[in-house]
């Protein structure tokens, strides 16, 4: 009897207590998220310590007549997925010899629980809690969010499509001369298969790093993640009218689609991508304006295409309303640009994401550095950043040049610049307990927007 | 030449004075002093000034920047580059370093606003007594010298007797209070420790305290003592300690609700139910504060009380409102069957909830879980 008196009780107080805010932090491979969860949640515990680390969300709580008792960063629990360890991340940022965290190879998790004073007769209620519920994995998963909506046939077509133009075409002549080869009925054969699969993995990969393209599907072929490659991925896109005839390596090729798709929905999207209530879209908009028109371009078609995902995915059963309340798009690694410049910057990759039509979410388009690694400084009368290159022990000015407000139109000069690469600058001194948070750019701003209804 | 135009001053704003303080106090300063920036670029425009409003990284441009005017805008064809500097130059420093964030005055929990005439009322009548008391001494004294030097002195002895015994009884008095004061410094250190950090020593020495006091905490206690972080020793407090604690609190609980059953059932009177619950219930609260570490005194009874009134009253709120609402309900129906004897159950609950509740006001950290 007294274990069911406190299991009603207990409920009753969640139900009175608690809110739980699903957050995606969503974004292409390398535009920051591992740096952004690391910074949520040290400043977060920072805050909940008494420092002052994100001072807009304390004026947001301040003005609604609240104020933060305590951050805590939840027990692991018997989740399956793998724990978000802020902590060894901050170890990374902040070891002797400090280094961003390595790519992110798995889904990881993590939970903050941010307990909140009551004001006037409702104290009687105890303090308030908002359960931020974080989840960190592979960008190059997401791409795969998409594809849960098509068969081989139209991801074949569009794919082969991209490859036909620049820049993919460049790097896509070797697997293009392949597959038109292929007779349209010829049968499945392994050998065949695993070779098709080599050549549109070598493009992938090719037009990863020599374009900084990012718009790679499927996802999982550039990181497979802790189970590896399996038999289900051996699949490149074939085109080809009607259904594939059977026994055909047109048919061969789209079940291993088919198994892959169900795969990635069973064990990644339909578990850990549904109902968010917030979400966060980081971009690397820098990299991808200095990786020249076609990166930039891919880049605004994949968030596009991802955002659009996301809430097809974040829509109740009943009524089909959306449950994400806010999307913040971000523009990633602000830092790099100089305080004179950001606006530019902000300008630019507003009209970046800039959708027709009519947007029902509400949304808003800002440049953060959440993790702040430069300082502003001028050279020669024009304004830079200073930052140490990893790897160099000195200063050095790093100039970002011309940021245009808006997107140049093709055949601009501007994207006749050479491919430039975004330097990767070494994280600035931190306390390697996460004492004082995290030097950052806009990220209390962000978090006080995204959080505002809910605090 | 290159110059900086927002490094960061050395330490956090001194608009703050509690940043100031706990800088001050800090053991350790994660971040050197960083020189003031010396403009170098006559077209530079010098430091930019922080934000009065929004105190946070000294180095933090505020919400709304104004622009710098000063700095010219890059021409249309110029790309980005990191710029190669004379490599005889004296260079531009070594890793960036950010300001210190300033300090936040964290939210406390006030007792309700009756609490506090409670205890002025409470002072005004001990100022009374002892007031009265000391007047009427002298007045007995004044007498006893008129009447004979012999019983004079005789009383000045009674009363130097009896007054040394309030000095005594208020020397225990403040050192409870300081005690418990101490456990209050201790619960604020492990609210602003980073999880990662090394356990500070208060949470030592007050774990060495109860197991000096409790031999079975012994080896929860040695097992405490060797936590390297500050997340070990809170888990291995929770893991070890607390339970042995608990099951001493639950002991102590059982007993007095074993007490108020047997009294409430056979008192005839409610208000007679109601003091003996509250005589029984101060006792309680005494022991497990005793069991904790605490030293016992009257005053500190009172603040303990008053931290029940927040802890109990307004924390667990919800858990309170939702078993009284079952209680009510169990003593309607019992009382069909058992009559006076549902009453004298709830009020043994209430005895059991009373000695968690204490425990918990007595815990550095509340026993959070």
């Amino acid at each position: 009897m007294l274990r069911l008196v406190s299991g009603i009780t207990d409920e009753a107080e969640r139900m009175l207590n608690e809110t739980t805010l699903r957050v995606a932090i969503t974004g292409l491979s390398r535009s920051g998220k591992t740096v952004f969860i690391t910074s949520l949640i040290a400043n977060l515990m920072a805050m909940g310590r008494g420092r002052q680390t994100l001072p807009a969300l304390t004026a947001q709580l301040a003005a609604n007549g609240t104020a933060l008792r305590s951050v805590q960063l939840e027990p692991a629990g018997t989740q399956s997925l793998d724990w978000f360890d802020a902590a060894d991340k901050l170890r990374d940022l902040a070891g002797t010899t400090p280094h961003w965290p390595p790519r992110t190879s798995d889904l990881a998790s993590a939970s903050l629980t941010l307990s909140l004073e009551r004001s006037g007769p409702a104290r009687i209620l105890g303090p308030r809690r908002v359960r931020l519920e974080l989840l960190d994995y592979p960008g190059e998963w997401l791409l795969d969010l998409p594809l849960l909506d098509q068969d081989f046939a139209q991801w074949s077509a569009e794919t082969i499509a991209l490859l036909s133009i620049p820049p993919r075409l460049e790097v896509a002549k070797d697997f293009l001369d392949f597959i038109a080869t292929l007779d349209a009925a010829a049968p499945a054969d392994e050998a065949v298969a695993r070779r098709g699969h080599r050549l549109y993995l070598t493009l992938l990969e090719q037009a990863r790093d020599r374009f900084g393209l990012r718009w790679l599907q499927p996802g999982r072929f550039l990181r497979p993640g802790p189970r590896g490659e399996s038999p289900m991925m051996w699949f490149f896109p074939l085109p080809g009218a009607g259904s594939a005839p059977s026994g055909s390596l047109r048919d061969l090729l789209a079940r291993r689609f088919a198994a892959y798709r169900d795969d990635m929905r069973q064990n990644f999207f339909d578990p850990w991508f549904a109902r968010f209530d917030r979400q966060v879209v980081l971009v690397d908009v820098l990299g991808a304006l200095w990786a020249g028109q076609g990166a930039f371009e891919d880049s605004r078609h994949a968030v596009a295409q991802i955002a659009a995902a996301y809430d097809a995915r974040s829509r109740s059963r009943w009524f089909g309303l959306s449950t994400l309340k806010r999307v913040g798009f971000v523009a990633s690694k602000a830092d790099h640009v100089p305080a004179a410049q950001r606006p530019a910057l902000e300008a630019l990759f507003a009209s970046m994401m800039a959708t027709p039509g009519e947007d029902r979410r509400t949304t808003t388009h800002r440049a953060i550095a959440a993790l702040r690694c430069t300082e502003d400084a001028t050279h020669d009368g024009l304004p830079v950043v200073l930052g140490v290159p990893l790897g160099e022990d000195r200063r050095r000015p790093f100039r970002p040049g011309h940021i245009p407000t808006t997107a140049p139109p093709a055949g601009d000069p501007f994207w006749s610049r050479p491919f430039f690469e975004l330097p990767a600058l070494r994280p600035p001194l931190i306390d390697p307990d996460g004492r004082d948070g995290l030097p950052n750019l806009g990220l209390d701003a962000l978090l006080s927007w995204l959080l505002e209804d809910a605090l | 030449m290159t110059l900086p135009t927002n490094r960061p001053p050395a330490n956090p704003p001194a608009s703050s004075p509690s940043a100031s303080s706990s800088s001050a106090s800090s053991p350790r300063a994660p971040y050197p002093p960083t020189p003031n920036p010396q403009p170098l670029d006559p077209q530079s425009p010098g430091p930019q000034p922080r934000h009065a409003a929004a105190p946070g990284w000294a180095d933090e441009p505020s919400a709304a920047p104004p622009r710098p005017t000063a700095l010219a805008e890059p021409p249309l064809n110029l790309g980005p580059a990191i710029l190669e500097l004379d490599p005889e130059s004296p260079g531009l420093g070594g890793p960036i370093q950010h300001g210190v964030p300033a300090t936040l005055d964290l939210p406390i929990e006030r007792p309700p606003s009756w609490f506090g005439a409670l205890g002025l009322m409470a002072g005004a009548t001990g100022a009374l007594v002892l007031g009265t008391f000391g007047l009427g001494l002298a007045l007995m004294l004044q007498d006893l010298f008129a009447t004979s030097p012999i019983l004079g002195w005789l009383g000045i002895a009674l009363g130097a007797g009896a007054g040394g015994a309030v000095l005594l009884a208020l020397g225990r008095e403040w050192r409870a209070l300081r005690r418990l004061k101490a456990l209050d410094r201790l619960a604020l250190d492990l609210r602003t420790t980073p999880g990662a950090a090394a356990p500070p020593a208060a949470l030592r020495a007050w774990v060495q305290d109860v197991a000096r006091r409790l031999p079975e905490a012994a080896p929860a206690a040695a097992q405490i003592l060797r936590a390297t972080t500050l997340d070990e020793a809170r888990g291995l407090l929770r893991a070890t300690l607390f339970p042995v604690l608990d099951a001493k609190v639950k002991a102590l609980g059982w007993q007095s609700a074993r007490q108020v059953f047997v009294v409430t059932a056979i008192l005839p009177s409610p208000a007679m139910d109601a003091a003996a619950m509250g005589i029984l219930g101060l006792r309680l609260m005494r022991q497990v504060a005793v069991l904790h570490g605490l030293r016992p005194g009257t005053a500190m009874l009172w603040r303990l009380l008053r931290r029940l009134g927040i802890s109990a009253g307004l924390a667990a709120g919800t858990d309170l409102v939702a078993e009284a609402g079952f209680e009510q309900f169990m003593e309607g129906h019992a009382a069909k069957l058992a009559g006076g004897a549902a009453g004298a159950t709830i009020a043994a609950r209430r005895m059991l909830r009373l000695a968690g509740a204490s425990a918990a006001a007595c815990r550095p950290d509340g026993g959070r879980r």
